[in-house]
């Protein structure tokens, strides 16, 4: 009986669980952790990629070298969404990004949050 | 009269009970493809294997799809499978009519409930890819030069046989999935309670021919898959972490898997996957994870040894008798920990304050640092930029992307000149490359840990086992050979 509660315990106390999106939660500055690649020869920025919750934000042209040096990389941004998703799909400007390093325990830690509201364009 | 009837009632009875024993067996056989030209493939002593389980399974229904353009391989598959046996090359139009000839099947119940049908693949299978729930493998057509994306050859994605196994379990048809190519371990996404799935890999793990070798030599009448997957598992010590769907592997590779990895790779410089995996976590916050995982494993070990563990009391002295012993498990991952751990500051320490420098792009404004600059592909970007740039009508979009041209074809040319007057940074890469080569060592390393690791992994499935008696719903406990 030991043995198979050490066993059940052993094996979900590692589980991993994906980050979780609320869903748009309005205009304003959002974290986003995930990877960028090309879609349509456009760089752009895919968050829990290959899973159901998969959210792709695209950046106006001028925007776009932000994104170059992160390539098939995963990063972590901040990035400024002014009008609403379309579903799945949105578009944002990026103010700041670097390389993100995956957990190595849950490689697919990425998400999006809420970090300020801001008005959304007319 | 009264023992006449008795007699002819137990005869009925009997017949009805026997039935079972009619079900036909079907199996699909595929792969062998993505080699380069030359007479044989490395899947040759596979198929020789495969043709004799075929040859010794009286009424065995088999199709076979294999290889395309080898000359001896073509002669194992004409020589070895018994006279008759359907079969072609394995091409993507191979792949599909199998599919449709065995969804038509089952659909016309020519396939009916208790048969038993197994789709056994055995050729180069890639990484798995965002858009798909398993992975692809190649096909006869090209030759596979990347191990990990297939670049080369044709390709064909496993989540194909998702409606054909979703149709078996729908007309109670028993489904068997073996995946013996690598990167494998993505195709147990199709294992549901009707269908079993083994591999010869870990999802992020190469597979070895000695899998493809030994599975069919060990496969024989009466066996369950789940016994071949652990005979096979036991004798065969690949750094490839096999899995099978079964309840008790999953918990096994959700105990192990993602602490093992590192463990169970090695440095190759044609197909590496250490490297890439060093580069990836030598962050420092990224090695205190590491760390993390290193302690947890080493945890899972030391309460596996726990718990088989026999406490005797003779008089007043206590003896402990450890029925499984993992002390060279430990010492082996304790050493390789050491060397990853070593390599991993050394790549840290390499070139890491010139990355940090920055400069500015001519004609635009703002900074970019010498890392983004030399990760950065320019010549990619400025290609797809001007292939947008073709197509693009609107005059704003059409200037903006122009600008980017020029950024990017300015952001190459200080690149390069950076590489040309930096002697410090080719040096860096070349000094990457030289420690690389000082970790050649890992690949004796990560095979001990492997052949250990099958130790661990049995002694796992077994107590796993023994909490969960009931194979009443174990799709590769009831698939019998």
């Amino acid at each position: 009986m030991r043995s198979i509660l050490i066993l059940v315990s052993l094996t979900f106390a590692f589980s991993a669980s994906a980050a979780d999106w609320t869903g748009f939660q309005g205009c304003g500055l959002y974290e986003v952790k995930g990877v960028v690649r090309f879609i349509k020869n456009i760089a752009t920025m895919v968050v829990n990629e290959g899973t159901k919750s998969e959210i792709k934000i695209s950046v106006p042209i001028e925007n776009e070298p932000k994104l170059s040096p992160y390539i098939d990389t995963p990063f972590i941004a901040e990035v400024e969404i002014k009008s609403k998703m379309n579903g799945s799909l949105g578009t944002g400007t990026v103010v700041k990004i670097d390389t993100r390093l995956p957990h190595p325990l849950n490689p697919k830690d990425t998400g999006m949050s809420f970090l300020k509201k801001s008005e959304c364009a007319k | 009269m009264k023992k006449k009837i008795l007699f002819s009632k137990f005869i009925a009875i009997h017949f009805l009970l026997t039935l079972p024993a009619y079900a036909d067996n079907y199996m699909v056989i595929m792969g062998a493809g993505g080699e380069e030209a030359k007479p044989g493939t490395i899947f040759d002593g596979g198929i020789r294997n495969l043709a004799t389980y075929v040859r010794n399974s009286d009424g065995l229904k088999v199709d076979v799809a294999l290889n395309g353009g080898h000359s001896e391989t073509t002669q194992i598959i004409e020589n070895e499978f018994p006279r008759g046996t359907p079969t072609s090359q394995f091409r993507e139009v191979d792949y599909k009519r199998l599919i449709q000839k065995y969804t038509q099947m089952l659909k016309n119940d020519q396939i009916k409930s208790g048969d038993q049908l197994m789709i056994y693949i055995d050729s180069h299978g890639g990484e798995k890819e965002a858009s798909l729930k398993t992975h692809r493998i190649s096909t006869a057509e090209g030759t596979a030069v990347n191990l990990d994306n297939l670049d080369g050859s044709e390709t064909v994605s496993l989540d194909d046989l998702e409606a054909l196994k979703d149709l078996a379990k729908a007309k109670r048809v028993k489904m068997a999935i073996i995946d013996a190519s690598c990167h494998s371990g993505n195709t147990v996404a199709l294992a549901d309670e009707n269908t079993c799935v083994i591999s010869s890999s870990g999802p992020n793990h190469y597979g070895y021919t000695s899998f493809g070798y030994a599975f069919p030599n060990a496969m024989s009448k009466g066996k369950t898959l789940e016994e071949v997957f652990l005979e096979v598992r036991n004798n065969e010590t690949a750094p490839s972490f096999p899995m099978i769907s079964t309840n008790e592997g999953m918990s096994v590779y959700n105990e192990l898997y993602t602490k093992l990895t590192p463990f169970l790779y090695d440095y190759d410089e044609k197909n590496d996957k250490l490297t890439p995996f060093l580069l990836r976590n030598n962050g420092e916050a990224q090695m205190c994870l590491t760390d993390a995982n290193f302690k947890s494993l080493i945890q899972t070990i030391d309460n596996i040894e726990d718990m088989n563990t026999v406490t005797k009391k003779i008089l007043w002295w206590t003896y402990k008798n450890k029925e499984v012993d993992f002390t060279e498990l430990k010492r082996l991952l304790t050493q390789y920990k050491k060397t990853l751990d070593e390599a991993a500051l050394k790549m840290r320490e390499i070139g890491s304050e010139q990355f940090k420098k920055k400069e500015t792009i001519q004609g635009f404004v703002g900074e970019v640092t010498w890392k983004d600059l030399l990760m950065t592909d320019y010549n990619e970007l400025i290609t797809k930029a001007s292939e947008r740039l073709q197509a693009e009508t609107n005059e704003k979009k059409r200037n903006a992307l122009a600008n980017n041209i020029l950024y990017y074809t300015r952001a190459n040319e200080k690149k390069q000149a950076l590489l040309n007057s930096e002697s410090g940074l080719a040096a860096s890469v070349n000094q990457q490359k030289e420690l690389m080569r000082s970790l050649t060592d890992t690949k004796v390393l990560s095979g001990s840990i492997a052949r250990e690791e099958r130790k661990l992994f049995d002694i796992m499935y077994k107590q796993a086992q023994k909490a969960n008696p009931d194979k009443s719903k174990n799709p590769c406990h009831n698939f019998k050979l």
